[in-house]
Order: structure tokens, then sequence, then C-alpha cells
């Protein structure tokens, strides 16, 4: 039963992380590495407001995610809008991202010190009993608050005028623009909600773990993971890549043991991407079809 | 000298090897001959890995991967079985070989952007299996291993040197192969599937042959490297797999110039000297690196050493513009500044 | 009369090459002009260039008098000028609605979708029960019936359409240009490129043939 709570704690971690980086590889065609950074300079964004503001938790929640938007605004404007169009552009985009990742950690080491921080328990200390395992409430307000996220930006995807505008961009660029879409306008919003939800992420994973310079590149990695594994674009693919990666990892940590997590995850990135080479996207639409 | 008799770059490559016949023995700091040694070791991967970036345009970031793990054999085989440098030097070639092999069947299936991360993980993979396997040192890693460097010379000037000119003959070795690749056949056959690779198959390339082989030379020159390696400091240890290092090495390369050979011995050489020079400022010493990376990448087309030829194009725009009489309507793609 | 678009000395291709030739071409307002000619010999390009899609060496466009040259399609769409492309260009990944729905992205648009969705649906039956079917498994003619609607949602001052018979039977083709040409333009304008003339000879105002990326005659 633990590793069914612990399971869905990370998935909805790695969901949030990873639906921004799929989004925004499908929409606008690179993949962004600064995520990581992204994370790890909201957790900072949360814990200033915290030390600095107030403790109220919806408070340092949305601190976190006003600083990862306005962060993934900042990656945009400088990186992906710069190099639009220019010669090399993809590569260069990479690599830039990359740069900016690297930069922003290390300004934020040098400006907060390589220290961790702690942020304040949003979800209180209280815990419960559920099916033999004592479950926190850090792992159940987790969970509940991801879930809560991710099915807003799932509504807006299917609904709104805007979210219908990113599923175009990430089906036709072309036809897309035929029907009036401007791809650096909607570049805008969509690095600034997938910085907002790799807030949320990053204030969520505080919980149990620190703030601190570093601590996006995990999360980043397993984002990429997450992403590419559900097949760059496919919403439903992302959230069941996820489900497979948490379980994955819950599952390994608690019966191998935590240093063969990275094996075992590179077995399953294998098996997947041999039995589907573009990720398990296509799956669900085949099945619903 | 009229221009064109000799095969273009000759002066400069004539210098540069002169330079670096005598700039050991005139630098005669132990410091110094350690950072050239360095420098050969960083160049000639990076010379390879700008062959698979680069010239196939293969996003594989396996390289100190490669390094690393044929390093690992090499010293294993030394320190446990005793084998001398020149069987460390084939062993790890040949390491280097069959792991690039083994690479190129994941890349044959897999779209760009997951075997990049396949790649990725790779260093990863080999740092834990590393850490926990006992034979190879563990977490320490492994030490005591035979080097070129006879041991009664470890730490004197002579010693040094003899470090240094065989990494310059290594460094040599990666700038040939790099020639003999990009410059060649194979060379264009790459850059043609990279371009367009429907292209290239109408016009009968077996992409997935020249990918196998551009892979399997690089990779066993990056076996080369990592016995190389061993041979420097008699040993290895995970740290060779860290995520910091490969980072600096893609910042040599993207700083320089992908796929020139000139812009990777550039960015290398400037990279490893502010990586030097700031190794005691603490974070600011990456905050530097990452902002001339940021800066490279924004501003130029193909690293710093495209710039002399990127600002001659922009100078000549700017004088066709200024002396057309009729306005040009051209919204976009290559006319956006 | 006025012309609602005008093209003057336009030249415009692909890089180094040069496709279409001095175009000069007059559309005048509540009129549909057959633009027709061989393929390869430059109206998709055309019609691509008039939106921004190609890049012009030349030449001056001009809707209702205001140059819109030097603009990226997504701005000429929002001036009101449609192209309807060649081959569809649908989501495919998306339900017929959505890809409807595209068509009336722009703002004013939006609000009048599901009017203009039932206008559309008046016109193309068949589509009425494909509403929630991913665009990728329709049949050609179904697709080419949600190009076109997706077309129609934006109301548009100009329709440029590109080759609306191509890949179709004849019937189907034959229905294709009926439910154009029964568009009401209310003082706007439609440019056809078609290569099978018999389909739209005698049935819009005028015709021009091009050749060699030039106009050829205009009758």
């Amino acid at each position: 039963m633990s590793v069914v709570i612990t399971t869905l704690d990370l998935a909805a971690i790695y969901a949030l992380v990873a639906i921004g980086i799929s989004l925004t590889w499908a929409g606008l065609g690179f993949l962004n590495l600064a995520d990581g950074m992204v994370f790890a300079a909201a957790g900072y964004g949360a814990w200033w407001t915290a030390e600095h503001v107030s403790t109220n938790p919806i408070a340092v929640v949305l601190a976190g995610m006003v600083a990862g938007a306005a962060v993934g605004l900042l990656i945009c404007l400088v990186v992906f809008l710069r190099l639009d169009g220019k010669p090399n552009a993809e590569m260069r985009t990479l690599i830039g991202t990359l740069a900016l990742s690297f930069l922003g950690t290390n300004v934020l080491q040098a400006i907060f010190g390589p220290e961790s921080k702690a942020l304040p328990a949003i979800f209180g200390h209280g815990k419960f009993s559920l099916g033999g395992t004592v479950v926190t409430a850090d792992k159940t307000g987790a969970i509940i608050t991801a879930t809560i996220l991710l099915a807003l930006v799932v509504v807006l995807l299917l609904r709104s005028r805007i979210g219908l505008g990113v599923r175009i961009l990430t089906q036709n660029p072309e036809a897309a623009a035929l029907v009036g879409i401007d791809r650096r306008r909607l570049s805008l919003a969509i690095l600034a909600v997938s910085g907002a939800m790799t807030g949320l992420a990053s204030v969520l994973l505080a919980q149990v773990f620190y703030v601190s310079p570093e601590a996006g590149y995990n999360p980043l990695i397993k984002g990429l993971i997450v992403a590419l594994l559900g097949g760059l674009g496919s919403i439903p693919g992302t959230i069941l890549a996820a489900l497979l990666v948490a379980a994955t990892e819950a599952l390994t940590s608690t019966y191998l043991g935590g240093q063969y997590v990275l094996i075992t995850l590179f077995l399953l990135i294998a098996i997947v991407l041999l039995v589907r080479p573009r990720g398990l996207g296509g799956l669900l639409e085949a099945a619903r079809a | 000298m009229p221009k064109g008799i000799l095969p273009r770059g000759t002066i400069f490559w004539t210098v540069l090897f002169l330079i670096g016949l005598f700039l050991p023995l005139t630098f005669g700091g132990l410091g110094f001959l350690s950072d050239l040694g360095l420098f050969t070791v960083y160049a000639s991967a990076n010379l390879m890995w700008s062959l698979v970036l680069g010239t196939a345009g293969i996003y594989s970031f396996a390289t100190f991967a490669i390094v690393g793990a044929s390093g690992y054999l090499a010293a294993y085989l030394s320190v446990a079985h005793g084998w001398p440098w020149p069987a460390m030097l084939v062993a790890g070639t040949l390491a280097g070989l069959v792991l690039g092999l083994l690479v190129t069947i994941p890349a044959v299936r897999l779209r760009g952007v997951y075997f990049a991360l396949l790649t990725f993980g790779l260093a990863s993979l080999f740092s834990s299996y590393a850490n926990v396997t006992d034979a190879l040192g563990g977490a320490q890693g492994l030490y005591g291993a035979d080097s070129f460097v006879p041991q009664a010379d470890v730490g004197t000037r002579g010693g040094a040197l003899i470090a240094s000119y065989a990494g310059l003959t290594l460094l040599i070795v990666a700038l040939l192969v790099h020639r003999w690749v990009d410059d060649g056949r194979l060379g264009l056959l790459l850059r043609t599937a990279r371009e367009s690779e429907p292209f290239a198959r109408a016009l009968g390339i077996d992409i997935v042959r020249a990918r196998l082989v551009v892979l399997a030379i690089s990779s066993a020159v990056l076996g080369l490297v990592g016995a190389f390696y061993v041979n420097f400091y008699r040993g290895i240890s995970p740290a060779i797999f860290d995520f910091g290092t490969l980072l600096l090495l893609f910042a040599m390369i993207v700083v320089g110039g992908l796929g020139s050979r000139r812009g990777v011995l550039l960015g290398t050489a400037v990279l490893l000297f502010i990586s030097e020079a700031f190794l005691q400022a603490g974070p600011v010493r990456l905050i530097v690196i990452a902002l001339l990376m940021l800066l490279v990448t924004l501003f130029t087309r193909s690293g710093l050493i495209g710039i002399p030829e990127q600002l001659r194009e922009w100078l000549a725009r700017r004088y066709a513009q200024r002396g057309s009489s009729s306005p040009s309507p051209l919204w976009g793609g290559s006319g956006r500044g | 009369m006025t012309a609602v678009l005008e093209l003057s000395d336009l030249s415009a291709g692909y890089g180094p090459m040069q496709v279409v030739h001095d175009v000069n071409l007059a559309l005048a307002a509540g009129t549909r002009v057959g633009l027709v000619g061989l393929n390869g010999h430059g109206k998709t390009t055309l019609l691509r260039s008039v939106v921004g899609l190609v890049d012009w060496k030349r030449g001056r466009v001009e809707l209702r008098g205001k140059a819109i040259g030097g603009l990226a399609p997504h701005e000429v769409a929002r001036k009101g000028v449609v192209l309807i492309p060649q081959g569809d260009s649908l989501f495919p990944g998306l339900p017929v609605r959505d890809n409807l729905d595209s068509g009336a992205f722009l703002p004013k648009s939006w609000r009048q979708r599901a009017r203009r969705r039932a206008q559309v649906l008046e016109l193309f039956p068949q589509l009425a029960n494909r509403l929630n079917q991913l665009a990728g498994t329709l049949s050609g003619g179904e697709r080419r019936m949600v190009a076109i609607g997706r077309g129609l949602m934006a109301d548009a001052d100009v329709y440029l359409v590109d080759e609306p018979s191509l890949g179709l039977a004849p019937g189907l083709a034959a229905k294709m240009i009926d439910a154009l040409l029964s568009i009401e333009l209310d003082g706007g304008g439609m440019l056809l490129a078609e290569q099978n003339r018999a389909l739209i000879e005698g049935r819009v105002d005028r015709i021009v043939r091009i050749h060699g990326g030039r106009i050829a005659a205009e009758e």
C-alpha cells in the first residue's frame, strides 16, 4: 500500500513537470532543458516568500507557481524568441536552454548559498491510516493538489480558445498560422504555464526534500523520461508514463534499494522504446477508436 | 606563394604543430604540463564528439561514458592482470569500438531526442555500476595501472614531458581521424543525410551504414582517449562520469564551434583556461562558463570560430541594402536579423 | 469597381528558385476569379506568397488598398485573407469539431463559432455525425469538406482556394466546387486555383491562366 501512495505522489510531481516539457516540445519544437532550473528557482521563490512575506500555505504555493511562471517567461524571451527563425535554431535553442539552466543554477547558488532550505509544511502534519500504512499529509496534499492543477490544465487545453490554439500548434504549425495563430505569442503562454506547473511540483517536492540549487536536476531527468516515454505532445500518454516511471521507482526503492533505481528505470525505458519507439501516446488513441 | 597551391590551412596547422612541439619544452611548469595533458585528452574527445554530433548530426552524449568505460577496462586489465601500457591502449581502443557499435543499435531505431536521453543515461548507469562494484575499486576508483610514464619519472619534469608529448600525439591522431572522416567521402555522405534523409536515401546513400561507421570510428578513438587518461593518472575513478565534466566538454564544443577542428581546439582551450583560472572562485567559475556558452549560442551562428565569416556576411548584407534602390519585401526567414 | 485584392508585379519563389514572375492580378469586390494552369506552373506558389508562406523577391499585394506585403501568415489571416490549402493540411489528431472550430480561432469569430459550424454542416451534412471523429481517419472527400469548412468558419474577406478538386472523383469534385460557389461573398472575393478548367468554366466571373509562373491571358 505504501508503494501505491509513493507511486501516486511521485507520479503527480513528475506529471506536472513532464507535461510542460511535452507541450513545449510538441508546440514549439524544443526540449526545455532549463526546466530543472525553473524547478529550483520556484523553490527559492516559495522559500523567500515564506521567510519574508507570509507562511500561509496558499501564499507559499502561489509564490512558487508565480516564480516558476516568471522564469519560464524568461526562458521564452531570452532563448526561444531570440533564436526563432535564425540559422541552426533547433540546436541553438537546445544549447541555449542548457546554458541558461547552468547559469541560473549557479546564480541561485551564489545568491542563496549551497545549503538547502526548508519550506514550511503546507498541508500540516496530520496523518491517517490506510490499508495498513501510515499516510502523511504531505503526500496526500501533493497528490490532491497536483491532480487539481493537472485537471485544470487539461480542461483549459480541451475547452478554451487558447487551449485549442496550443493543441493545433502541436499538430500542424503551418495550418495553425493560416488560421491566425501567433506562435510567438502562444509560446509565452506555453512556457509560463509550464513554469507554473513546474513551480507547483517544486513546492510539493520540497515538502519532503529541501530547496537547493541542485534540486531541479533529478526532477528534470525524470520529467524528460516521462515526457519522452509518454510520447511528446500526448497528455494521456504522459500521465500514463508518469505512473509507470513512478511505480518503477517506488517498487525498486522498496524492494531492491534506492541505488538500483537508475538501472531499473533504464530497463523500463529500453523496453518501452523497443516496443513503441514513439512513446506510449498512440496507444491510448488506438484503444479509444 | 599564390593562394591555393597548398591545401587550405597548411600554414596554420604547420605553425600550430611547431608550437605544440616546442611549447612543453619552453613552459616548464608541472602545472602547465598537466593542464596541457588534460587539454589533449579533452580536445581529442571533443573532436570525436564533433564528428558524431556535428558532422553526422547524431544527438549522442555518450562521449565520456565511452571514454570512462574504456578507461576502466584498461585500468582493470592492468591492475588486476598486469597488462602493460601498450596492451592497455589497444584494449581501450577495442572497448571503445565495441561500445560504439552497441550504441548504434538503439541509434538506428530511436528518434534523435530519445537517443540523446539514452546516451545521457549511459554515463549515470556506468557511474552507478562502477560505484557499487568492488573489482572496479568502488567509489574510490582503480589505481596502480601501468603507464608510458615510467614509475620512476612520476612527478618529475621528465615524466611530465613524456606525458605531454604522448598527449600531443593522441591529439594529432584525433585530428587526423577527424580530417579523414569529415573531409572525406564519409563526411559528405553524413552531411547529406543530416540535411535531408529522404534526399540522401534517394541518392542511394546507406545512411545506417554511414552512421554505424562514424560511431564505430569515433568510439574507437574515444576508447583510446580513455586508455590514455588512465596512463596519465595511473588510474581512474567514477568521477570521470560526472555530469559536470560532460557539461564542460559540451560548453567547449559549443563555444568553439561544432564541426570545425579549429573551433573544437579553440573552444577546448578557452574553456579549459577559464575553468582553471577561476578554480578558486567557487560558483563564479561556472557562472562565467555558462554565460559565455549562452552568449555564444545566442549571438553566433556557429561558435566563436565562425565569427569572422558571420561578420563578413553581415557587413556584406549591410552594404547591399544601402546600395539597392528597390525595397525588399522579404518578411522573415533568412531576412530576420 | 474597387479591387478587394490586388497583386502588382509579384515575383516570388523558394530561395534562389523563382517560381512566380511579375504577376499582375486584380480581384474585384464580390467576384470569383478562377486561376487555371497546369501543375507546377505556379498556382500554389502564387496563393502561398499572398499569405506570406513563400518569400517574395519583388512586388506588392494590396488588400482593399492597404499593402499586406511583409506580413507573417498569421497576420494576413487576421486581416481576413484565408487560404484553404492544397491537400487540406488538417489537424489529424483532433476531432472534426476542433478542426472546424480552429477556423474561427480569431476572437471575433470565436463567439460565432456554433452558428458558423451549423452553416458549414448545412453545406456538408455528411460531417454532422463525424464531428467527434479524428480528422486523420476521414476519407479524402470528407477531409476536403473539413478543409473548406474550416476556411468558411473564418467568414473571410478574401478566400484563396488551392485545388479543391485534387484527388477527388469527378462527382465529389463537382460537389466541392458547387459548395464553394454557393458561399456568400458579401463584397469580398474568391481566388480559386483549379487545374481542371472544365469544373469552373462559365461558373466564375473571370478566368486567368498562369503558365510558367506568368499570367498568360485574361479572359
